[in-house]
């Protein structure tokens, strides 16, 4: 089949959405479909050309390209999965979240002059993409339960396998934790430094990835040294996946406390390299795989509680590492692999 | 009830729009929960038992508070010092834009060019909605060749502050049927809303010498024509017979008296300034007749004509705009192509005829009563406020529309473009579930 993935490439921004279209693309050609990625570029502000982009990829035609037909359109992201066709198929990362789940925000809708006209024009349009599409998959199920509790469509999901996945291993761990993520509000980097603050073990923490603005890393920098934990955090910015693999494999647990996310490969990524994962009870993707007390460790999202499970992994190394035994071993039952996913996408 | 933003000048604000709140605010205030947002830096305290009174971007939770409303109304009027930012917030957050008048041109080139110094915005607008011509008589603007009210007739800039409206209440018809025949928004009609109970009045003794007086009170431009009126005055053949008091701010006091000098007139005519309602109300008492004249008009609606009817007064209005529907028998219509005759003739008939003036006052009075109820006015606009929430499901596709046809239109006269509209409008009804036809 001659399959096009069709996503969003915001310039200068490279992260799991791009990461994912790109596996997804070698997985469809490693069975021998042809496969190709259509990348419309994307601006969300300000306000006014948001829908301005749903409107061009509605004016998009995917039906052929370059004398044959495209057999399958995979939508991935807000707005191209509105672009039509007549075999559509969704594989939802995410939808338009400040107008949905985030509303209510410090990124809404709701603090932007018309945007509750923005919410109801999103929420027509997806309502159509949605009722057009012959199938809807996401890739987790708190994915799934936005689109059922906001839109109510029905969707399954499909987990996506972390990249590098057979590369990840477990090594001895070399007195840290690790946090790889990129800096920005919503992974809550200055809850981690907070309950940094108030573990009673001296605790180390390595933050891998970089911040989606240099003012906020900075901002993260500076709050570290005003709660006086400086000298426990190590920024390490980007890394190679080899530099990357290594962490993992060394780490005593990785924490990852984000507010809602969608999914959430560093949870899959550590469970790879047998390792336990602390995140928090409202940290959304996570949580459809940390067992608290089996895998790692689920606390409130407050810092007390946070600095205590990470004061109960640094003190008890032992138990870290069957949970993280205990990770891999679940990884594996659960069959997280690309042919799994290229089945369904196109069966 | 639906919650509400309120955006209009605020009592002691002096403006005929900040008096209309409390004729309307208590019959509005039974239908819906209003936040009144001011930028002002005082208010009547009073007005707190009708709604939260906030200034704008007093916070930066500013669009987060305007969020958690169901709708905005914007009261849109020529004066800038109030309406101005009202307009601005109006485009980046759509609302129901209450046009108190119809010709902005005033509003639009103080905004533009005073307050900004965005000549370029002012021509574009111009050339926007009225084409080379607009940009033309724009262009003649800003070079002094001619007056904004010699553009109001033909270049009213009524689409700039509507193009974005979810809705749109007008107090007259001529208005009403212009807006409605473009299709594009709910719009709704009803005349300004007048409690009378709300002053009290005490009728006032009425000094028995013979003498005829005369009212004119407001804001008086020159289009309220009191050059006219002293020259009609002047030119009676029994003019000591009559007096006129003049009350509120004049747009040029010392030429006014000079030329009332220039006259003869100084014991004829006597010019007040502003003062409280209270006094104003005891004058209007005692006068035999009202003098509202506006030409040209800009489509306001007076509400100082309803606080004339509110008297019992008759009036001498201008033919013309909203003057020009009132029924005829309620007031006097002067000419305007034959102004001085008619307001000779029409003082004359009233040393000569008074009975029949006291009869029009009377019907001024009935009218009042029939066609200005608040309690009609908050359900009209509460039918407009949820028609408006309905519209605003649809209102993003008139903007896309607007965006392409804006894109397109450079492209006009090739044989692509009509495939391009077709193409485009049927992604745009796509997308909000509809089925082009």
């Amino acid at each position: 089949m001659r399959v096009a993935i069709a996503t969003v490439q915001v310039p200068f921004v490279r992260g799991g959405a791009e990461i994912l279209a790109e596996d997804l693309r070698d997985a469809l050609v490693a069975r021998g479909h042809r496969a190709e990625i259509v990348a419309v570029p994307g601006k969300w502000y300000p306000l006014d050309s948001l829908m301005s982009y749903v409107l061009t990829c509605r004016l998009i035609d995917l039906v052929d390209a370059f004398g044959g037909p495209i057999d399958v359109l995979i939508g991935m992201k807000f707005p191209t999965y509105m672009i039509p066709h007549p075999n559509k198929v969704l594989w939802i990362i995410h939808q338009y979240r400040q107008a949905y789940e985030l509303w209510n925000h410090q990124f809404g809708l709701i603090n932007a002059p018309g945007g509750g006209e923005v919410r109801n024009a999103i929420e027509q349009a997806d309502r159509q993409a949605m009722g057009e599409s012959r199938k809807i998959f996401t890739i987790s199920r708190n994915v799934t339960s936005r689109l059922e509790e906001y839109l109510g469509a029905e969707s399954t999901p499909l987990y996506p396998p972390p990249r590098n996945a057979a590369r990840f291993y477990c090594g001895e761990p070399e007195g840290y934790l690790l946090f790889p993520s990129r800096i920005t509000l919503m992974k809550r980097h200055e809850l981690l430094l907070e309950a940094l603050a108030k573990t009673h073990h001296p605790v180390r923490v390595r933050c891998v990835g970089q911040g989606d603005t240099p003012e906020y890393a900075e901002e993260m920098r500076q709050r570290a040294s005003e709660l006086g934990v400086a000298e426990r955090v190590e920024w390490l910015g980007w890394l190679s996946d080899s530099d990357i693999l290594r962490e993992y494999a060394h780490t005593l647990g990785v924490i990852f406390p984000p507010r809602d996310e969608d999914y959430g490969y560093v949870t899959l990524e550590a469970m790879l390299a047998s390792k336990p994962v602390i995140t928090c009870s409202d940290s959304g993707g996570p949580l459809e795989f940390v067992v608290d007390r089996e895998t790692g460790r689920v606390a409130e999202p407050d810092a007390d509680a946070l600095a205590a499970a990470m004061d109960e992994l640094w003190e008890h190394p032992e138990q870290a590492r069957r949970w993280g035994d205990e990770g891999r071993r679940r990884y594996e039952a659960l069959g997280i692999g690309w042919d799994y996913i290229v089945d369904h996408l196109l069966s | 009830m639906r919650r509400l933003n309120w955006f209009s000048p605020l009592p002691p604000a002096r403006s005929g729009i900040s008096d209309y709140l409390w004729h309307v605010l208590p019959a509005l205030t039974e239908r819906a929960e209003l936040t009144l947002w001011t930028h002002q830096d005082d208010w009547d305290p009073a007005l707190e038992s009708y709604g939260k009174v906030r200034k704008t971007h007093a916070s930066g939770n500013f669009w987060r508070q305007m969020n958690e409303a169901e709708m905005s109304i914007y009261h849109v009027g020529n004066n800038p010092l109030f309406h101005g930012e009202i307009w601005e917030l109006s485009t980046h957050h759509p609302g129901v834009i209450v046009l108190h008048d119809v010709a902005l041109q005033h509003l639009f080139i103080e905004v533009f060019i005073q307050y900004h110094g965005n000549v370029a915005g002012y021509v574009g607008a111009m050339e926007r909605f009225y084409g080379r011509r607009g940009r033309r008589a724009a262009r003649r603007l800003v070079d002094h060749e001619c007056t904004p009210e010699d553009l109001c007739a033909h270049f009213p800039l009524t689409p700039l502050a509507t193009e974005r409206a979810l809705g749109v209440l007008i107090h007259n018809r001529d208005g009403f049927d212009a807006l409605s025949s473009h299709g594009r928004w709910p719009v709704a009609s009803c005349g300004l809303p007048f409690a009378p109970a709300l002053r009290a009045l005490r009728p006032a003794a009425r000094p028995d010498d013979g003498v005829k007086r005369l009212i004119v009170f407001g804001h008086l431009g020159r289009n309220r024509r009191l050059e006219p009126l002293l020259e009609a005055l002047a030119a009676l053949e029994h003019r000591e017979r009559f007096h006129l008091d003049v009350y509120g701010e004049v747009w040029n006091a010392d030429y006014v008296r000079q030329l009332r000098d220039s006259l003869g007139l100084e014991r004829q005519v006597e010019l007040h300034g502003f003062v409280p309602d209270a006094e104003l109300d005891t004058a209007l008492s005692r006068a035999d007749l009202a003098v509202n004249l506006r030409f040209p008009t800009v489509g306001e609606t007076s509400l100082s004509q309803l606080r004339i009817w509110q008297h019992a007064l008759p009036t001498l209005v201008t033919n013309a705009g909203w003057y020009s529907e009132l029924t005829r028998d309620a007031v006097v219509r002067i000419r305007m192509e034959h102004e001085a005759e008619d307001l000779r003739h029409w003082l004359t008939r009233l040393l000569n005829d008074p009975e029949l003036f006291v009869r029009i006052g009377e019907r001024g009075r009935r009218l009042l009563e029939e066609m200005h109820s608040p309690e009609r006015y908050a359900r009209v606009t509460m039918e407009l406020v949820e028609r408006a929430i309905e519209f605003q499901r649809r209102a993003t596709a008139f903007h896309l529309a607007g965006k392409i046809a804006s894109q397109l239109a450079p492209w006009e006269g090739c044989e692509s473009v009509t495939a391009a509209k077709r193409r485009s409008a049927e992604a745009i009804l796509s997308l909000f579930g509809e089925h082009s036809e």
